[in-house]
């Protein structure tokens, strides 16, 4: 593959970043024990469990790629190189995304193997993580592309999460929020509308990730001085 | 690669910074002298295809840059150091230049590698070839932006006020082996150091408030203060009208050199200008045109 050492230094290059996701499991993982260690009964340990998959990581990751696209020291070299830029966003915003992916897959299986799993049919284990990752990395590149803050655009993904999670039942029960709720498997579970849920998620996680991507190939917005 | 500008304008919202600019440039080291502001990273930026104009024609090299494939044509043949080239601070020095040689296009890992070990050698960074980019100092990151804009050997070199900040050795040991990679290419040098472009460059533009102001050889400039320059030992506050260059006290009272259309002061005399002094002529006449 020709590009395949270009992959190895967005790899080397993504440093910390790339292990938020990581970080994201740790944190779930110390919070069931100490949950486990307080005598919390099994079904809430799963649940807690499943919430790392479905609202922790896809936070993480919604952060981690406001960081991708906010911060780059090197950025105004990279627009005068025959490799336009966005193709190099692209691939950073891959590897971030596969790392993601590979650890929420590994987990779910883990969960699986070790009797833990509380959530849908293993074959659209997938669809707990993807659809709120998808959504809230959407949302957080958007956000970054339009405001060129990463304060602006972390506040905004992190109140985004938070408020699903405060009005989790507003959420549930209005039925034009209903197919954004990002929480639907750990706060209600696997309804008849799970799928359409996961669907609406992740087209219109694909969508705000596409415009974002659009407002990035204006270089005049990713010049200006950055704020912090 | 020969650089053809004719009625180039770039506006950001209300604020103009290129203003309707001319500009030709055959080949060689060329100076581009400027105080800040004037639009000089703004020329950069669209000779180097980063920003589009707002009106005008550029030609680098027969390509057109308002065209996705003029742009691209002339990238796969530019080096360009940026004001502030930011490093990824945990990269080596090696790994950074691989990185970009791979952006570039340079696909065979071993002419990348032996490349790099050559250009490495050429700014004196072959010792810190392993360390980390965080722990180099302004002058060795000056050393890799150059580096890099070399690799795949550029007909088109554009590195923006590359001096600034440097201490004098450094910056002159910069703008030495700016002059030495300039043979058989064309570097565009920008500055508002007069003397970096004094020393490197025999022709140069001279830019104030998005246009250019002279273009030409570099010693004509010293010509703009002929007849205008005056020295002037005073004991009080600097003579008012003209321009004061330098001022030095010594036992007499103070040297002032001034740069003035009219005779200052009846004790005034006409001096021979300095290059600096004939830069501040050009700057003065801009201003009172
Ligand atoms: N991205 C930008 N957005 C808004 N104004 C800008 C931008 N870049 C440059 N300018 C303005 O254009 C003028 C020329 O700036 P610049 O090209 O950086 O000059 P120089 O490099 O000679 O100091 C200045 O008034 C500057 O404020
Ligand atoms: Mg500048």
């Amino acid at each position: 593959m020709k590009h395949l050492p270009l992959w190895r230094h967005e790899l080397r290059r993504a440093g910390w970043t790339a292990c938020s996701p990581a970080a994201a499991l740790a944190a779930t993982l110390a919070l069931t024990a100490a949950a486990a260690a307080f005598g919390t009964a099994r079904p809430q340990l799963e649940r807690i469990l499943l919430t790392g998959l479905e609202a922790l990581i896809p936070l993480s990751a919604g952060m981690a790629a406001v960081a991708v696209v906010s911060r780059d020291p090197s950025r105004e070299l990279q627009l005068t190189l025959p490799t336009p830029y966005t193709t190099t966003l692209g691939r950073r915003l891959a590897v971030l995304g596969g790392l993601s992916a590979a650890l929420s897959i590994a987990f779910s299986a883990a969960l699986a193997l070790g009797g833990w799993w509380n959530g849908p049919g293993l074959p659209y284990a997938p669809l707990v993580w993807a659809a709120p990752l998808l959504w809230l990395t959407g949302l957080a590149l958007l956000v970054a592309a339009l405001g060129r803050s990463v304060v602006l655009a972390t506040t905004t993904v992190a109140a985004v999460w938070l408020g699903e999670q405060l009005f989790a039942t507003s959420f549930a029960t209005t039925p034009g929020l209903r197919p954004f709720f990002l929480f639907m498997t750990t706060r209600i579970g696997v309804p008849t509308d799970w799928d359409a849920n996961r669907a609406a998620l992740t087209t219109s996680g694909a969508l705000l990730a596409a415009l974002a991507l659009i407002l990035l190939r204006r270089p005049e917005r990713l010049l200006t001085e950055e704020e912090t | 690669m020969d650089i053809q500008i004719t009625g180039l304008r770039r506006t950001f919202g209300k604020v103009t910074a290129l203003d309707g600019l001319d500009l030709a440039v055959p080949g060689g080291m060329y100076g581009l002298l400027g105080t800040n502001g004037a639009g000089k990273t703004t020329l950069m930026r669209v000779l180097a295809g980063v920003l589009p104009p707002t009106a005008g024609t550029v030609r680098v090299g027969g390509h057109d840059l308002t065209t996705r494939t003029g742009r691209l044509a002339v990238q796969r043949r530019l080096g360009y150091l940026p004001q502030d080239l930011g490093l990824y601070p945990d990269l080596s020095a090696q790994e950074f230049l691989d990185y970009v040689g791979l952006l570039k296009g340079l696909d065979d890992t071993a002419a990348r590698r032996r490349q790099i070990g050559e250009l490495l050698d050429m700014v004196g960074l072959t010792d810190a070839v392993g360390r980390k980019l965080r722990g180099f100092s302004g002058g060795m990151r000056r050393r890799v932006g150059i580096a890099q804009a070399l690799l795949g050997d550029p007909a088109l070199v554009v590195v923006d006020e590359p001096t600034a900040g440097l201490d004098p050795e450094e910056r002159i040991r910069f703008r030495t082996l700016l002059a030495s990679i300039a043979a058989g290419r064309t570097v565009l040098l920008s500055t508002h150091i007069v003397e970096d472009v004094a020393q490197t460059c025999r022709d140069t533009a001279v830019m104030a408030r998005g246009r250019v102001v002279f273009n030409g050889p570099v010693a004509d400039i010293v010509q703009r203060a002929e007849g205008i320059t005056w020295e002037l030992v005073g004991q009080g506050p600097p003579p008012a009208g003209g321009v004061v260059v330098s001022a030095v006290s010594r036992s007499d009272g103070t040297h002032y050199r001034l740069v003035s259309p009219t005779r200052p002061d009846p004790r005034a005399v006409p001096v021979q200008p300095s290059l600096e002094e004939g830069y501040v002529a050009l700057m003065h006449a801009g201003t009172s045109a």
